[in-house]
């Protein structure tokens, strides 16, 4: 097991066990010895003899035993030397719970970092510091100073938040929830969340893991490692700091750059992680893991004692893209046998109000025997015939002879009462409402579809030139621009094999007509200069041109306007393009996220792309499905399909671009930006062509590439 | 004892550039050379409280306090203290001191060819008075100022002097062609020597952050290391952290001026690589980016103004070369060992 000494330690110190009952490691000790850790507890306090029973230890030095793990909470000033001593007495990890550490500062970084390279030097992990501690429910390792200890189960949780997971954890007491462990990241110095999830993979206790973060510390291990473990069971996330308000909070309360939202819900989605977008859709997701079978399609069969809620729920279900069958022809005529003649059989299946226990057996006996239902909601609204018990109870026994999801809904019922408390036995996870319910089907099935698919392997296009680029960037990087102009951005572009127009820098207006006679008509003209970056808007851009004499003018008004509106830019001419004939227009992006490196954006071009945005996002490197998905989720995919009888666009060669500009944004990391808009798709077999790019270097050059 | 007045028709034209780097060349051709500023207008006050021109005390740095001199030193309002007449005889007698043993007179102008005229020792006057030779810096932005170097040398001509020669400075780098081949000889068929044309130098058209802070009096929280950065843009950071990112990651040697509780654009702007942050209205980020701006280097300004005075206050900050400045005093050497015919300038 990977950090066997913080999941399953055979020995733990306290250290800075107090007697008063108010000190933390007052609270740690109390917990550890009422969880009822098997392996031996080691108070330590060099000012007292005993603490709540246990013989207490001047230091570690003078504990006879091994030790696994010491939990430390003495003063931030305390910590190093509490560290050494442990280092020297082989302890394996370190839970170091005190505070005034890198969130505090410089100094407190200073003293972070003088913790970290301590415990390097004498190999031990760290947990922390500045967290609540962690808990293994298995082995009764409570090691933190929650109030509340869980009640053992398989849902393991990771909290950068110490205050969010003492909530969690008491809220998991009130619902019965069961967990594994329980893990407070505090500030990462050593072990980070992606540790944890790492040790999770293989851990037999552990079914399903949920995570609260704020930002990720080392993006590229999490996608790793977020991976590999949802291949494995479900990683459910709950990442805030998705608003600008929330951000700038996140910001504040982290240090660190979160980096965009959208980068992080692509890193989900490369990884088959589920993120989810409040603390309801957490738990009510963990709930739904922990126990049930995951629906292998998108089929719902609603049982209902109300027509009402059967149509909420039916709504909910169709909007989330479930789909409610109906039964086949003969489990339907069974069921008329036996329900009354006015029963809806069909779905939702209304068992009407004064069904009792028996009929909803009938129902549910029928879906598990049909071929066409994934899975089951189950909605139950207190009537006054109705024996809410026992079809709790008829439901939790039917639901251990088949191997598809049932999720309940009991409406209007108190969580204490005894109903719930029935269905929670048996492990039947409840939601107040049926819309809660088919959210969570959703993303089972969403869970399902990611760790079954097979991996792909990322799509590589050859015929690229990095020498040329090399060789373009170099120039602005002599002359210290970051930003490329459209002349280079064009020649990288065809170094990379994406097409682009035959354009020609002119220096005079002799030289743009013969150019634009060279070339052929119609050309566009447009200002030379690195340093305007909108040209069209300063009217720099000169379009469907026909004649020399029209190119003369052309090249005299994009540069007599360049020189007046921007005097200090330097304008080295004009180009001559030749002039792109159109297509439908799509936009394909890359920015550099600080966490998740390239994150590829493909939408409907043109100016209003910003204002629709109609656009999907994916990480870098693509896949060929990827890179397919990032068409089909857009609205822009129906045009490129052909309406009213268009013919389709080619998307080979659209997929072919982006795939070209995911392989160019990972070989070059310091590109920090490229976009073209438009990209012109012309019909099936006639490829596209890049009307417009623009490409930003960074500053700081990072000259490191691609293995 | 040859004396060389550099003069110019408007402020920061480039007067110190050409004067440090003639000083530097006479003097490692084994020159006795002296500098005198006639008339200061741009002061400063000083440690005790005396004004103090900083080109004087650059040149100080560099020939030896005793080799300078600045004996009238302007402040805008000047009418209410320097009542007397005997501004033209301080003039001349700080002269004859400082001129004393030296065979080279480099004597720089104030902003404008006018100013002094209320006593009678504007350029013209005084370059006739102490026998020297004129030179113009100009700077060359647009194709008016042909004329108003002409209304120069007309200007001169009428109290006896003529240009001995223009340097053309800060002409923007792809219009260098330009001006040789078509400017220069304009200027030469008028009778005006054109001795050297310089390009807009990035680092002496920019700003320094310790500049920025010295003008806005604010508190570096973070990042001192940075205090050299250059700044050539300013921008103010009020977007989404997202859009930010993306926006300062498209200029270089940006200044980013925003709220001070801004952690969000903070970190943004120390990922994309600014060159340094103005917090403003008092507020400070969360101490927890303190450290990464120390590791990057990227001063954090605290300053209590809100940010659009702010921005106003910045902008309104111009560069100078000042003391020990090594960096644009080395930027200053090449430019004109490049560009200008200094050779001819020195008669060597």
């Amino acid at each position: 097991m990977k950090l066997e000494a913080f999941l399953n330690p055979s020995s733990v110190a306290v250290i800075g066990a107090s007697r008063e009952e108010k000190k933390v490691g007052h609270r740690i000790l109390r917990n550890l010895i009422n969880s009822g850790f098997k392996g031996s507890i080691y108070p330590v306090n060099p000012n007292a003899d005993m603490i709540l029973g246990y013989k207490c230890y001047k230091s570690v030095s003078e504990i006879e035993e091994d030790i696994d793990l010491a939990v430390v909470s003495v003063p931030a000033n305390a910590v190093l030397g509490v560290v050494e001593e442990c280092g020297r007495k082989r302890v394996k990890g370190v839970v170091v719970i005190s505070a005034g550490f890198s969130e505090t500062g410089r100094e407190g970084l200073m003293l972070e970092k003088q913790l970290v390279s301590k415990c390097r030097e004498y190999g031990m992990r760290l947990q922390g510091p500045n967290c609540l501690g962690l808990i293994n429910s298995r082995i009764g390792l409570n090691a933190s100073f929650a109030p509340t200890s869980p009640i053992p189960g398989n849902i393991s949780i990771v909290s950068q938040s110490g205050a969010l997971g003492s909530a969690i954890l008491n809220w998991a007491g009130f619902n019965s929830m069961g967990l594994a462990s329980f893990i407070s990241v505090g500030n990462e110095a050593d072990l980070t969340i992606s540790d944890f999830l790492d040790a999770f993979i293989e851990d037999e206790n552990t079914r399903v893991v949920g995570v609260y973060m704020e930002g990720v510390k080392n993006g590229e291990y999490f996608l790793e490692v977020a991976k590999r473990l949802s291949r494995k069971k479900p990683l459910v996330i709950l990442k805030s700091g998705t608003t600008e308000i929330g951000i700038r909070a996140a910001s504040s309360h982290t240090g660190s750059l979160a980096g965009s939202d959208v980068a992080f819900s692509a890193a989900c989605k490369k990884t088959g992680a589920l993120r989810v977008e409040t603390m309801k859709e957490f738990f009510d997701l963990l709930f739904a893991f922990q126990d049930q079978p995951l629906p292998k399609g998108r089929n719902v069969l609603v049982i209902t004692n109300g027509g009402g809620p059967g149509v909420l729920a039916a709504d909910a279900c169709e909007k989330l893209g479930l789909n409610l069958p109906l039964l086949e022809r003969d489990l339907i005529e069974g069921l008329r046998k036996q329900f009354p003649p006015h029963a809806s059989l069909g779905n939702p299946l209304d068992v009407l109000g004064d069904a009792d226990e028996n009929r909803y057996k009938i129902a549910l006996e029928s879906a598990f025997k049909s071929n066409v239902v994934d899975s089951i909601i189950l909605i139950l609204t207190p009537q006054a015939m109705t024996p809410s018990e026992e079809v709790a109870r008829v439901i939790a026994e039917t639901s251990k002879m088949v191997e598809k999801p049932i999720l309940a809904s009991f409406m209007g019922f108190d969580n204490d009462s005894t109903p719930i408390r029935i269905l929670r036995a048996g492990r039947i996870p409840n939601y107040d409402f049926p819309e809660s319910a088919a959210l969570v089907l959703r993303r089972m099935y969403d869970y399902y579809l990611a760790s079954s698919k097979a991996d792909e392997p990322i799509a590589t296009v050859t015929g690229v030139d990095n020498e040329a680029v090399v060789r373009i960037k170099s120039m602005a990087e002599a002359e210290g621009r970051v930003s490329l102009s459209q002349e280079e951005a064009f020649q990288i572009a065809s170094a990379y094999g994406i097409p682009v127009p035959k354009s020609v820098l002119a220096r005079s207006v002799r030289e743009a007509c013969e150019i634009a006679e060279s070339i052929g008509y119609p050309v566009a003209v447009k200002v030379a200069s690195p340093d305007i970056l909108h040209k069209t808007d300063m009217g720099c851009v000169i379009l469907n041109i026909n004649s020399c004499e029209e190119v003369g003018r052309a090249y005299e008004l994009v540069v007599n306007r360049a020189r007046t509106l921007m005097p200090q830019a330097r304008v080295s001419g004009a180009i001559v393009q030749k002039m792109v004939p159109s297509g439908r227009e799509v936009i394909i992006g890359a920015v550099r996220d600080p966490q998740f490196g390239p994150l590829m954006m493909f939408g409907l071009g043109g100016i209003y792309v910003n204002f629709l945005r109609d656009v999907s996002y994916r990480l870098a490197p693509l896949t060929l499905a990827d890179a397919m998905e990032m068409i089909t989720e857009t609205k822009a995919y129906a045009l490129l399909k052909g309406v009213r009888g268009e013919p389709p666009a080619d998307f080979r060669s659209l997929v072919d671009v982006m795939i070209r500009i995911s392989q160019f944004m990972r070989h070059f990391k310091d590109v920090v930006e490229m976009e073209i808009n438009p990209l012109m798709v012309y019909e099936e077999g006639k490829g596209c062509m890049a009307v417009d790019i623009k490409m930003t270097l960074a500053k700081h050059r990072t000259e490191e590439k691609e293995k | 004892m040859r004396a060389i007045y550099i003069a110019s028709i408007e402020g920061f034209s480039g007067k110190s550039i050409l004067t440090i780097s003639l000083a530097h060349f006479a003097k490692e051709n084994g020159m006795r050379i002296g500098y005198f500023k006639p008339m200061s207008t741009g002061c400063i006050p000083g440690p005790k409280g005396e004004l103090v021109d900083e080109d004087t005390e650059t040149m100080g740095e560099i020939l030896g306090s005793g080799a300078v001199a600045c004996p009238v030193k302007l402040h805008k309002n000047f009418l209410d203290e320097l009542k007397n007449s005997r501004i033209v005889e301080n003039i001349l007698e700080s002269y004859r001191s400082i001129s004393s043993g030296k065979d080279l007179m480099l004597i720089e102008g104030a902003s404008t060819l006018s100013i002094g005229s209320i006593w009678g020792c504007h350029v013209p006057k005084l370059a006739s008075l102490l026998n020297a030779e004129l030179f113009l810096v100009i700077r060359y932005g647009e194709d008016f100022v042909i004329d108003q170097v002409l209304q120069a040398r007309d200007y001169c001509r009428h109290w006896g002097i003529e240009i001995s020669g223009l340097v053309l400075n800060r002409v923007v780098e792809d219009r260098i062609g330009r001006v040789r081949g078509l400017v220069k000889p304009l200027f030469e068929k008028e009778g005006l020597r054109v001795l050297g044309i310089m390009p807009e130098d990035r680092v002496l058209s920019s700003l320094t952050v310790r500049e920025i802070n010295e003008a806005l009096g604010g508190e570096v929280i973070a990042g001192k290391r940075g205090l050299d950065n250059l700044v050539e843009t300013f921008l103010i950071g009020a977007m989404t952290p997202e859009s930010a990112i993306n926006y300062f990651r498209r200029v270089k040697n940006e200044l980013i001026i925003t709220g001070g509780d801004r952690t969000d654009i903070v970190l943004a702007a120390l990922e994309a690589g600014a060159s340094a942050l103005i917090l403003t209205g008092n507020l400070y980020p969360s101490v927890k980016v303190l450290p990464r701006a120390d590791e990057l280097g990227i001063p954090l300004i605290v300053v209590p103004q809100d940010t659009y005075t702010t921005l106003q206050n910045v902008q309104k900050i111009v560069g100078k070369i000042k003391p020990r400045d090594n960096v644009r005093i080395e930027s200053a050497l090449k430019l004109v060992r490049n560009n200008v015919d200094w050779k001819a300038i020195l008669q060597l």
